[in-house]
């Protein structure tokens, strides 16, 4: 009542779109009248033109038939079908369509209902998956709720096919979170256009918790709805076939399933399948209408797993004394330990049954851990199953040293047994086992393989000095090579060595020291320094070194400069 | 006599070879009749660069004399 007065107050006379809106609302509240002056109806009925837009006459014919007054359809559809030529896009023909279905069924709707199968035509396929226009879900949305009207009104199935619909679905329903109201609101149209109409009724199929059966829950429950969640009781559904994932043989065909209130029902542990996944393909019938209603489901069959015939021995490697075999039930612990040292293996062997069905099961882990009480260190072993499907392993400790870092010690050992399948996976103290390593592989102390400490720190090693020729073939060689340097001095001081530009400027000084000096870490580097070392000093010494000769090269440069310039001042003066 | 000496051997050779070719390009570029091809280089530059070039050919023949 009170959204009825709200519409009568905010009802705006002269805005033909207001008018729609407050037409539409008040068809649907039930009790609620608004009365329409001559002057509004004069101006509904003037915007059924060619001169307005496809929304102005969508609207007007809207209101015009949400307040039952009467209207010209065939007028109204002269006036859609020229401005349809003139407006091509995507949204004008929706309202195109949702305007024909207010028109009189008299009326030639062929035309607009031939723009469905146009529309069609211009929708995008994405990946196969989803069907929908480029402008989004909200104009898909609209045009299905308005498709459906249409069809409906007139009496004619739409043209869309099966895998049409439900890609357009997929895309309708893609999203969980509206940003605006209006997209909800056209969500919701084609929601219930998809559940009400007479031509296409989608169903789906769901079933009620996970898909898994097992002995404590043998019954397979599906939910079938419509679009709108609203069970469909009145279906018949039935399984076509059942197969197993691994194997493809048929396990069950042709069952219907049971209606139990909402849901429908089918006890598939009645035909004691064993554990594993199975391929359902499951259909629904009962009303023409039904699309999307073949549908594949994977079915998982879980069972408990029991652990029989367990055997713990321990087998003399030489093989000289028989091997002592020790009986355990589960969940017992075995009395008593068992040894495994250099002379004596460790053996166990069992078997895994299905609990339920006797046959024999290969889960999918089945581990033999060890673990040290004192260390802490555990290590895990595979059981692998033989021929016979027994399930054997052994510990010989000179072959797997290496894991147990040849620690010695008692061990508990543990059984784990686990599966996707399995309703009870295990994890079973079975027994204790003493393990003695051989006594020079044991360790001091047990280091746990720490992996991310730092490693110890890499020191750069120098090559080594290698052995040296005996010292009398060094020393003559030595001297071989000394001589011509005497050589040298001798012959500097008969013919006289050129010292004359020598100045005692002090960058001159500088730079014959830190030359020296150079020449002198050359010899240290020989004898002690390694290259480092070698480099910090020469890199000081290079660096004074060269300052000062540079200083002492650029005076002498000047110096020489000038000399030049006088000789040739003193040559040009005596040609003149 | 394994690779030792033989480095030692090597490395004498390789100064003196060395040597020589610095002296010989020092004494072409301080030549004034060679003045045309080297424009730019003053002798004092050569000095300098002979100087250089001497102390790394050095250092690489210390560290190889082992």
């Amino acid at each position: 009542q009170a959204a009825c007065n709200f519409i009568k107050s905010h009802v705006d006379s002269s805005s033909v779109d207001s008018l729609f809106y407050a037409a539409q609302s008040i068809r649907v509240l039930s009790g609620c009248e608004v009365t329409i002056s001559n002057e509004t109806r004069e101006l509904l009925l003037a915007a059924v033109s060619e001169d307005s837009s496809i929304t102005q006459i969508f609207h007007a014919v809207g209101a015009l038939s949400g307040f039952g007054l009467p209207l010209a359809s065939q007028e109204a559809l002269g006036a859609l079908t020229a401005r349809l030529s003139k407006e091509e896009n995507v949204l004008a023909t929706i309202q195109a369509l949702e305007t024909a279905s207010y028109l009189s069924q008299q009326a030639d709707l062929s035309g607009i209902v031939e723009e469905i199968e146009d529309l069609v035509a211009r929708l995008d396929d994405l990946g196969g998956v989803y069907l929908q226009f480029e402008e989004g879900i909200e104009t898909t949305a609209l045009f299905v709720a308005a498709a459906y009207k249409l069809s409906d009104h007139v009496g004619t199935e739409p043209a869309m096919k099966e895998d049409q619909i439900i890609q357009l679905m997929n895309a309708i329903f893609s999203k969980k979170n509206f940003e605006t109201l209006s997209e909800a609101f056209s969500v919701a149209c084609a929601t219930g256009a998809l559940s009400r109409n007479r031509y296409h009724l989608p169903v789906i199929i769901v079933p009620d918790g996970p898909a898994a059966v097992s002995h404590h829950q043998p019954v397979l429950r599906l939910q079938v709805t419509d679009v709108m969640s609203q069970p469909l009781t009145q279906a018949s559904v039935k399984l076509d076939h059942a197969k197993s994932a691994s194997s493809k043989a048929t396990v069950l065909q042709q069952t219907a399933f049971a209606v139990s209130g909402d849901v429908f029902e089918l006890n598939f542990m009645s035909v004691k399948p064993a554990s594993g996944y199975y391929d359902f393909s499951i259909s629904v019938d009962g009303d023409k209408r039904f699309i999307a209603n073949k549908v594949e489901l994977k079915v998982k069959v879980s069972t408990e797993v029991g652990i029989t015939n367990v055997d713990l021995s321990t087998v003399d490697k030489d093989q000289s004394i028989a091997p002592k075999t020790t009986r355990v039930a589960y969940p017992a612990k075995a009395k008593g330990s068992f040894t495994a040292d250099s002379h004596q293996n460790f053996a166990l062997s069992f078997q895994l049954i299905d609990v339920n069905s006797g046959a024999e099961l290969i889960p999918h882990q089945t581990f033999v851990r060890l673990h040290n009480q004192k260390t802490g260190q555990e290590v895990v072993f595979v059981a692998e199953p033989d021929s016979k499907n027994v399930y054997k392993f052994e510990l010989d400790t000179s072959e797997r040293k290496t894991e147990f870092d040849s620690a010695s010690g008692t061990y508990t050992l543990y059984l784990i047994i686990g599966d996707a399948t399995l309703e009870n996976p295990i994890l079973w103290n079975v027994a204790d086992v003493v393990i003695k390593f051989p006594e020079e592989d044991a360790p001091s102390t047990v280091q746990s393989k720490n992996l991310f400490v730092p490693k110890p720190e890499i020191q750069h090693l120098f090559r080594e000095p290698e052995k040296r020729p005996p010292t009398v073939v060094s020393n003559t060689f030595t001297a071989l090579i000394l001589s011509p340097l005497l050589l040298l001095l001798i012959l500097w001081i008969k013919i006289g060595a050129n010292i004359s530009n020598f100045s005692f400027a002090p960058s001159t000084i500088v730079f014959h020291m830190g030359h020296a000096a150079m020449l002198g870490l050359m010899y240290v580097y020989w004898t002690q320094l390694n290259m480092f070392q070698t480099l910090k000093y020469l890199a000081i010494l290079g660096g004074v070194t060269f300052l000062a000769g540079n200083r002492m090269l650029a005076q002498k440069a000047v110096k020489r400069i000038a000399a030049e310039q006088s000789s040739r001042l003193a040559k040009y003066r005596t040609l003149r | 006599l394994g690779p030792c000496p033989f480095n030692s051997f090597l490395s004498c050779f390789i100064s003196a070879v060395g040597s020589f070719i610095l002296g010989v390009c020092l004494r072409i570029q301080i030549n004034p009749q060679n003045k045309g091809e080297f424009q730019g280089i003053s002798p004092e530059r050569a000095f300098a660069d002979f100087l250089f070039a001497n102390t790394i050919l050095h250092l690489v023949v210390i560290n190889f004399v082992g």
